[in-house]
């Protein structure tokens, strides 16, 4: 082996990677050749110059300072990383049985008149394109239509119900509008005045039953020994409130009632001048956070009601005495 | 037995601790960080020069690794992966301190502020600026690999410094083998000379 090809080979001699003949024609070279020599123990010096004297210890105190900037950390990876760790530890049949049934539960509530917020808090573009914002209420009550039966946006539009054909003096909903259960609401106000039917309740076909459920549970008795209600008085400057009310009652797992029990469906209230009372009928455990988001409505204590309101078994009800705010 | 015994002796495997730590159990990563402070530091040091930016970017290092280790999929080594991470923060601090350096015609280890005193540079007699080396070797080491360009700094630092294996270096820099042991070739050579310049022939700390 000549000098050239041992002293490419230097480098690799030294870490001792050479085949074992190999390195003993590069040690012969060496030997022979004086300038090589002179190289390969300035690259040996150098490499003992590094491995003795480069290898360095972090800083006193490097791995506390360290976990303090950690601590100020996030969790890693953030919830997608944990939604992912947890799913993947999930048969891939149990991850298509749940998605199934949020399908069927997205179904359910999403039929008309069960949906309370999702068409004030984000209404569909065709709502959007067609339904004047419920944030932008008549300047003054005046301009409130005398009908006490009146959707936001049709107030909006100011186009008294009074000019209304006969027919249409119907109640029209932001979200898929149930025109024929409209109809019925008008009708029975019609039909009998000293009966008391609820403003802005749509929902008079009452799908699912429930006030018949909780005007049973007053006839019986079954709603002995419930907490007493808690008083409240909020006042109404939009129909917001009442979304708001609704919105406190359905994140308790409760429901929001009028005074024989029925639910009242918060995207068919509009501006009155005088609310009697809504309820809220909530799971009793939950009295304390309900007390707190009423709180933060604006909603204050009031003595209890007289009467005993309508709630379900192992509720807690909130009577809220609501009163129009020009 | 045997080999179960030496395993517990040594410890948790970096496998096993990045295991421990995707489900949930912090103190992994803080084992993790003392395994491989003196590495990560020594790498930063040798390749920056400076010993308060090196702590930066090794502490850089070590929250990057923190943030994007739930998302280590194991394709390699922790260990070269750790090294990757670190490599390229280096790269890029050592990078933009030159830079900095060449636009405000600044020396490398000067101080930030402008009013603040000039800085000691490290020199071979008295007053040698120990916080940047501590010893006239350690000087000497800076000095040729910051004269180095990167790719050959890197190789140095990798194998003759970490003492890393021609295979693992590889892996580190996404290059053949045959390459790293021809760049590692030449940049000893390189290396050689500049120290032999430095300190004169023969001369050994």
């Amino acid at each position: 082996m000549d000098a050239f090809f041992a002293r490419n080979r230097l480098s690799a001699y030294l870490d001792g990677v050479l085949e074992d003949s190999e390195a003993a024609e590069v040690a012969a070279a060496i030997e022979a050749d004086p300038a090589l020599r002179g190289e390969y123990e300035a690259m040996r010096q150098v490499i003992d110059l590094l491995r003795t004297h480069g290898p360095a210890e972090a800083p006193e105190g490097f791995h506390a300072r360290l976990m303090a900037r950690v601590d100020q950390e996030p969790v890693p990876g953030g919830a997608v990383v944990w939604l992912r760790q947890r799913f993947a530890q999930v048969p891939v049949e149990a991850l298509a049985l749940a998605a199934a049934a949020l399908v069927v539960v997205i179904v359910i509530q999403g039929r008309p008149g069960e949906d309370p917020l999702a068409s004030s808090e984000a209404p569909s573009e065709e709502t959007a394109a067609s339904a004047p914002e419920l944030s932008e209420p008549p300047s003054s009550k005046e301009a409130l239509p005398s009908a006490k039966v009146e959707e936001p946006e049709v107030l909006a539009k100011a186009d008294p119900v009074e000019e209304m054909p006969a027919g249409s003096k119907k109640l029209q909903q932001p979200v898929k509008p149930d025109k024929a259960a409209a109809q019925k609401v008008v009708s029975k106000k019609v039909a009998s005045k000293e009966a008391f039917v609820p403003e802005w309740d749509v929902d008079a076909e009452d799908p699912e039953g429930t006030a018949e459920t909780i005007v049973q549970a007053e006839t019986d008795g079954s709603n002995a020994g419930l907490s007493r209600p808690q008083g409240y008085r909020i006042s109404l400057s939009h129909p917001r409130v009442l979304y708001d009310l609704s919105s406190v009652a359905e994140q308790a797992g409760g429901r929001m009632i009028d005074a024989s029990g029925r639910q009242l469906n918060p995207r068919a209230l509009t501006y009155e001048d005088n609310y009697a009372q809504v309820h809220l009928a909530v799971p009793a455990d939950q009295l304390s956070v309900v007390q707190k988001s009423l709180r933060k409505l604006g909603a204050v204590e009031s003595p209890p009601p007289g009467t005993t309101p309508l709630y379900g078994p192992s509720q807690v009800g909130f009577v809220i005495d609501v009163h129009y705010m020009p | 037995m045997l080999f179960a015994l030496l395993g517990m002796a040594r410890g948790p495997t970096d496998d096993e601790l990045v295991r421990r730590f995707k489900a949930g159990d912090r103190s992994a990563y803080a084992l993790l960080v003392s395994r491989y402070q003196n590495r990560v530091f020594t790498l930063c040091l040798r390749w920056i020069g400076h010993r308060q930016v090196a702590e930066e970017t090794a502490q850089d290092v070590f929250l990057a690794l923190y943030r994007s280790l739930a998302n280590f999929r194991g394709e390699s080594k922790v260990s070269t992966w750790i090294y990757r991470v670190a490599v390229n923060h280096c790269k890029n601090r050592r990078l933009y301190r030159k830079r900095r350096a060449h636009d405000r015609h600044d020396p490398l280890e000067g101080p930030d502020r402008d009013d603040a005193p000039p800085r000691q540079i490290a020199g071979k007699g008295p007053g040698t600026d120990v916080s940047i080396h501590r010893s006239e070797a350690e000087r000497v080491i800076h000095e040729a690999l910051d004269k180095m360009e990167d790719s050959f700094s890197t190789i140095i630092v990798l194998r003759d410094i970490e003492n890393l294996s021609y295979d693992e270096i590889a892996s580190i820099l996404d290059l053949p083998k045959g390459t790293v042991k021809s760049r590692l070739h030449r940049a000893r050579a390189e290396l050689a000379k500049i120290v032999s310049r430095t300190i004169g022939p023969g001369d050994v700390f």
